[in-house]
């Protein structure tokens, strides 16, 4: 009987589930996707942890509670890098050794550095080695994942929900990723959603933004679906290395699309207390505002976040965005009026 | 692979000309001490303002114009710059990192604010990891332009063996006050012999002279009448290294252990951090490398930061048998968080006691004086239960 695996459906689930996926698959475990998580489970749980961090990472603690009693094997990304030019964020390459230390009645982890940038080193290959895959098949499995990878990046240029891709993908493969949905076709105002990939690809976590702007006719890009290769790669501001991983990506696609003049309206998706969002919002701030005058709506999401704010706020700002849109001169600039924070 | 360039144009304002620099620098704790020392041998004629120490205006400042947010020292860091800039500097010359900490992006967060508000907006980033960003010719060029002259390294080298060696025994003194404190007989009388001990360090002029006058610093402080006979609990003191070393920051809990009868040790220190970086503290008793390594069993590798030397330094006080520890972080913190539930475990295990206390503008005296005060009667009690055990 082949042995289960579970992974949590949080944090570099997205954008590496395919990855993973394939490279698990071929050593011949079987897979366990975490369930996403509902208000109802999260009000439920345990809170095995102390102190003020994210929901991404708070969100991530109840996917291991939901999943460790039906696994005999837990996988938990280990590292600070995921790429030798990028940081991953401290609390989430800290994240396994709480878990680790914090959570009772766990199964066996399985904490290795795997992501399609930097091969396993050698304690990887180790621990590997002792759940019996010999370095050989560890190398070959890990060759085919990063093609999967390859061809899964390649495939997300019209999706903005990553989540419902990932899913699509490990189902049926590529082909079944192409037809563009409902928001890339969309007729309305351009909208940029930035944010870190974990915040925008999990409804729980974004009080489902997505549908919300797609249910106001919105076309919507999100980063990964512009620049996909920029989640691994060090951006360059004023010479400044926006050295996380994600973080510079958003800097780089709002670029591209304002030099371009693609974008009406920018929508920055944080996290309350996540500390690479509250550095970065000041660049996408003087960005939007300063240098090029377009709207900007900086959303902060924690667990008490409501989705019928969400839709009212982002209605108010829709309404700002499209009367803007109507006129050749706009008569008052929402993006000082709109660019505030909320809890 | 190469990185990926982005440029939005006049999105930073450019610095004034080299001619019209004044600088300044956040003073973070005894970081003037070093500073001072630099300026009195190379003088750089007025042409550098000196920061004033961190206090509620520098706090309103900052949190007013910071990012929500943004981590306590990048607020206070903030605030304390902008008093500089308008007491009429215009240049900020701080320390930088490429990783993974927020410490990085400061420079970059405070110029984009700057360049919002229109204030001065030169800047020299310190970086330890390279010398890349050309700070050192960015120096050269402005004293030769402010002062007419080459800048002298000869000069700049005795300068900073002055204010180093200075910083090193005003933190030694600072070390002797902590041990002493809990044990004064009459309120006040060591702080007095310390204020006068700092003066006699301020003065000397030679890191060879230096050694004479902590000595005689050192006598004021023994010679004030101590009661070694009372009771009391040694409480380390550990954390985010801005934090420990910025009394504002904690509320000055070094000072307020010792009201409560415990003695402060405190671990980390302004120049022990300088000796990490500069790599020379590998043979130190307590260091950096020596609390990494001991926190091992609990992290399996270094996430950067304070993370991991927080835990080591509480398995070290452990071992050295020190009573409990204070573990001081700023909220929001993303590496203190991994350090603070750990710590927990430490706890467990060990059966050592350890007090985490968030600290951010909101944080009010009181919170942490009650909070103090409920440990510290912990302490006493876990002491003389086992006293009572023992006998």
């Amino acid at each position: 009987m082949p042995r289960r695996l579970g992974i949590l459906r949080s944090l570099l689930y997205y954008p590496f589930y395919p990855f993973w996926h394939a490279f698990f698959e071929d050593l011949g475990f079987s897979i366990v996707v975490s369930p996403p998580l509902s208000k109802e489970d999260f009000d439920q749980r345990h809170r095995h942890f102390v102190g003020d961090i994210c929901l991404p990472i708070e969100s991530a603690f109840y996917h291991v509670e939901a999943i460790k009693d039906r696994v005999d094997l837990l996988f938990l990304p280990r590292g600070n890098r995921i790429h030798e030019d990028t940081y991953v964020c401290p609390a989430c390459a800290g994240f396994p050794y709480v878990v680790r230390h914090r959570v009772p009645a766990l199964p066996d982890l399985l904490t290795i550095n795997l992501t399609p940038f930097l091969p396993p080193d050698r304690s990887d290959l180790r621990r590997l080695r002792e759940l019996g895959h010999s370095p050989a098949q560890v190398k070959s499995a890990y060759r085919k994942a990063q093609a999967r990878y390859r061809a899964f990046v390649a495939s997300l240029s019209s999706q903005p929900h990553l989540d419902r891709a990932i899913d699509r993908f490990v189902a049926a493969g590529p082909a079944a990723c192409t037809p563009p949905t409902a928001a890339a076709q969309g007729t309305g105002a351009h909208i940029l959603l930035l944010g870190m990939p974990y915040v925008l690809a999990d409804p729980f976590v974004n009080q489902s933004i997505l549908s919300t702007l797609e249910g106001f006719g919105c076309r919507v890009s999100t980063p990964m679906m512009r620049a996909p290769d920029l989640a691994h790669r060090e951006v360059v501001i004023e010479g400044y290395a926006i050295y996380w991983n994600f973080a510079g990506m958003s800097v780089a696609v709002l670029e591209e699309l304002l030099r371009a003049k693609q974008v009406d309206a920018v929508v920055y998706c944080s996290s309350f207390a996540c500390g690479v969002d509250s550095l970065i919002t000041p660049i996408i701030q003087s960005a939007c505002q300063r240098c090029y005058d377009i709207p900007l709506c900086i959303l902060t999401m924690d667990e008490h976040s409501e989705g019928s704010y969400l839709t009212v706020r982002m209605e108010a700002f829709l309404d700002c965005v499209n009367s803007r849109l109507a006129q050749a001169e706009p008569i008052l600039n929402p993006a000082t009026q709109d660019a505030s924070h909320d809890g | 692979m190469k990185p990926h360039k982005v440029q939005f144009d006049n999105l930073i304002a450019p610095g004034p000309p080299l001619k019209d620099v004044v600088g300044t620098y956040p003073g973070i704790g005894v970081m003037s001490e070093l500073v001072d020392g630099v300026d009195e041998v190379v003088d750089f004629k007025g042409r550098l303002v000196r920061p004033k120490p961190n206090g509620v205006s520098t706090l309103d400042l900052g949190t007013q114009f910071a990012p929500e947010g943004a981590c306590l020292p990048f607020k206070l860091i903030m605030g304390n710059v902008m008093e500089s800039l308008n007491r009429g500097a215009n240049t900020v010359g701080m320390i930088t990192e490429n990783g993974p900490c927020r410490l990085g992006f400061y420079s970059l967060g405070m110029r984009l604010i700057f360049s919002d508000l229109g204030l001065g907006n030169g800047w020299l980033e310190f970086d330890n990891a390279s010398v890349s960003r050309g700070y050192i010719k960015y120096f050269k060029d402005a004293y030769r332009e402010t002062h007419g002259k080459r800048l002298s390294v000869w000069k700049v080298g005795q300068g900073f063996l002055v204010g180093f060696s200075r910083i090193t025994a005003v933190e030694k003194l600072q070390e002797e006050r902590n041990r002493l404190l809990a044990y004064e007989r009459e309120a006040g009388s060591i702080k007095a012999a310390y204020e006068e001990g700092l003066a006699l360090i301020r003065a000397v002029r030679s890191p060879l002279a230096m050694r004479g006058a902590v000595r005689k610093a050192m006598q004021k402080l023994h010679a004030v009448p101590i009661d070694r006979s009372r009771d009391t609990v040694r409480v380390a003191i550990t954390g985010e290294v801005y934090c420990v070393v910025d009394p504002f920051a904690n509320s000055d809990v070094e000072m307020r252990l010792a009201r409560l009868g415990a003695e402060p040790l405190r671990v980390i220190w302004q120049v022990n951090y300088l000796r990490h970086k500069l790599h020379l503290d590998h043979f130190r008793k307590i260091s950096h490398g020596r609390a990494v390594r001991a926190a091992k069993q609990y992290m399996g590798e270094d996430i950067g930061g304070d993370c991991n030397s927080n835990i080591g330094h509480a398995i070290l006080a452990h071992q050295r048998g020190d009573d409990g520890m204070v573990h001081v972080k700023p909220f929001g913190c993303m590496l203190e968080f991994v350090s603070e539930n750990l710590l927990q475990k430490v706890e467990e295990d060990l059966d050592f006691p350890i007090l985490s206390l968030t600290l951010d503008d909101l944080s009010g005296e009181e919170r942490i004086n009650v909070r103090l005060q409920a440990f510290v009667d912990n302490l006493f009690r876990r002491k003389h239960n086992r006293r009572k055990e023992g006998r």
